[in-house]
């Protein structure tokens, strides 16, 4: 069994998700958000994880899913990338789910948008279908994204 | 092996010259420790030592490692560090009901900064934040922080001015660098993120560089025309028994507020703990052979101006702040030799100035005194 077949998993939007859990570095509770002017949409702020800067992003506006419920704190799924640690924020975190290589799927061709993008495979479990996300395209956020309060006119 | 490969074994995991050794010292470690420590952040150490005369040790740490003085300010309920580097002057504004310190060029807000107009630049409107929280439109007064972007001045509005605080700078990720007007991201005392903001940055993304651009180019024909000499800028500031007085603006390193508690005496003389240094303080009446020192009410604070030669700071306590002024400065009367100060009028009353001679004396009076402690 080898690593790339366990998965982080994470709720988003009722739907189940996860990355591979060689990527991740931890996973933690609601922390507070700096927000940053001008960055994009997707970008929620800057946390500070035990004296480091970390930019966390919102899976859910990531994904172009609806918003999340403003009561809702999200959870902080920190992943390493190329560009040091990112959090990625979900709804509610899943179990590490161990899965075989012959449930594995390509994600239907019928996806759209930033999903299509996104999810790297579909995994059948028994109940449930697991989307897997590739780590390093969720946790960067396209340059020519909408910048939040970037005026109209 | 040259001296330099013998020097560099003090570094060697497990290198010791200790006869003993103990659970905790002489295992050869530290200096290891350092040395890793230091390159894994990109930084480098260097030892230089020669026999019977001492050793030096340098640590070069890079600029995303380094601590910065900064000022914090906030707006709409954020808080923003501006580096100490860009920062004039701070100006606070009281709103007088009927009269708007505030007036418009073709839409664009500009202020009378003595005898120079300096556009305004609203950070809430440049960092997007107008429709979050409360503004200042309902606030008596208006903060004005005037910075510098290379060779341009401009106020930045804001709601509220903080304090200034050595701020350890850290690197933004990729994706935000492309965020002009932030330098950098800083953690505070409370564990908050503020962000740093980049003058130049700031100035690039408004537009109206090429317009300050152009205010510039005209006042510097203006001043060619009216007076070919130099211009200088003065702090005025009036002291009990002296009367107004002025220094050479770049000679202040700061101006800073004490309490009474916080002066100790050391060897007859009154000293201050600054920034990590014993910083004695001088009453001009003590150097300057005028007046008669008549010593400040005892609940009162003390206001200091800070001078710094060759990384010793000096406070010189004077009463008052007037004025921060730029003036051709022409000396009536020269200074005499019995201690009396040179004079100029400046703003229409005579002023005596002080000179970095005096500032030197200062510095002199506080080694002879034998202030200078490491």
């Amino acid at each position: 069994m080898t690593g790339a077949n366990q998965f982080s998993t994470f709720y988003l939007d009722g739907q189940w998700f996860g990355v591979d859990v060689l990527d991740v570095r931890e996973v933690i509770r609601h922390q507070e958000v700096t927000r940053v002017p001008l960055a994009p949409a997707a970008i929620r702020g800057l946390i500070n994880i035990r004296g480091q800067v970390v930019t966390a992003i919102d899976l859910r506006h990531r994904l172009e899913l609806s918003p999340r419920n403003p009561q809702q704190l999200p959870m902080n799924v920190v992943v390493r990338t190329d560009d040091g640690a990112t959090s990625l924020l979900v709804d509610d975190i899943g179990d590490v789910v161990r899965v075989t290589e012959d449930s594995r799927e390509a994600p239907p061709q019928t996806l759209r948008g930033a999903a299509r993008e996104l999810i790297k495979a579909v995994y059948k479990l028994s109940d449930r279908l697991l989307l897997v996300l590739d780590t390093e395209k969720a946790s960067s956020v396209p340059a020519g994204a909408r910048r939040s309060g970037e005026r109209v006119d | 092996m040259t001296d330099d490969e013998l020097v560099s074994l003090v570094f060697v995991p497990g290198f010791s010259t200790a006869m003993k050794i103990s659970s905790l010292s002489g295992r050869g470690v530290g200096m290891d420790v350092v040395k890793t420590n230091i390159e894994k952040i990109g930084g480098t150490v260097d030892v230089v030592t020669h026999v019977g005369r001492g050793t030096s040790i340098k640590l070069k740490i890079p600029l995303t490692l380094a601590i910065i003085p900064a000022l914090v300010v906030a707006t709409r309920g954020s808080r923003f560090a501006i580096p100490q580097k860009s920062l004039r002057e701070l100006v606070r504004v009281e709103r007088r009901p009927g009269e708007n310190p505030i007036e418009r060029v073709h839409g664009v807000s500009v202020f009378r900064l003595r005898n120079d107009l300096i556009p305004l630049v609203h950070l809430d409107q440049v960092l997007g934040l107008e429709s979050e929280g409360n503004g200042d439109g309902t606030s008596d007064a208006i903060n004005i922080v005037v910075v510098q972007a290379d060779d341009r001045q401009f106020g930045l509005v804001v709601d509220q001015i903080s304090d200034t605080e050595e701020i350890v700078v850290k690197p933004l990720s990729k994706q935000l660098q492309s965020i002009s007007v932030f330098a950098g991201a800083t953690i505070r005392g409370d564990g908050r993120i503020a962000l740093i903001l980049d003058v130049v940055g700031i100035a690039q993304r408004v537009g109206i560089l090429s317009e300050i651009r152009n205010w510039v180019v005209g006042n510097q024909v203006a001043v060619a025309v009216q007076s070919p000499e130099d211009k200088q800028r003065l702090l005025l500031f009036d002291v009990r028994g002296i009367g107004r007085m002025a220094i050479p603006l770049p000679l202040v390193t700061r101006i800073e507020e004490f309490r009474p508690g916080q002066v100790e005496i050391v060897g007859g003389e009154d000293v201050v703990q600054y920034r990590g240094q014993a910083m004695p303080l001088t009453r001009l009446n003590s150097i300057l052979a005028c007046g008669n020192s008549t010593p400040p009410p005892e609940s009162a604070s003390l206001h200091v101006i800070v001078c710094t030669e060759r990384g010793r700071h000096v406070g010189v306590i004077i009463d008052r702040i007037l004025d921060i002024v730029e003036e051709t400065l022409v000396v009536d009367r020269p200074a005499g030799r019995d201690g009396t100060r040179a004079t100029a009028v400046i703003r229409g009353k005579v002023t005596q100035l002080l000179d970095p001679s005096d500032v030197a004396r200062l510095r002199g009076n506080a080694i002879a005194d034998g202030v200078e402690v490491a």
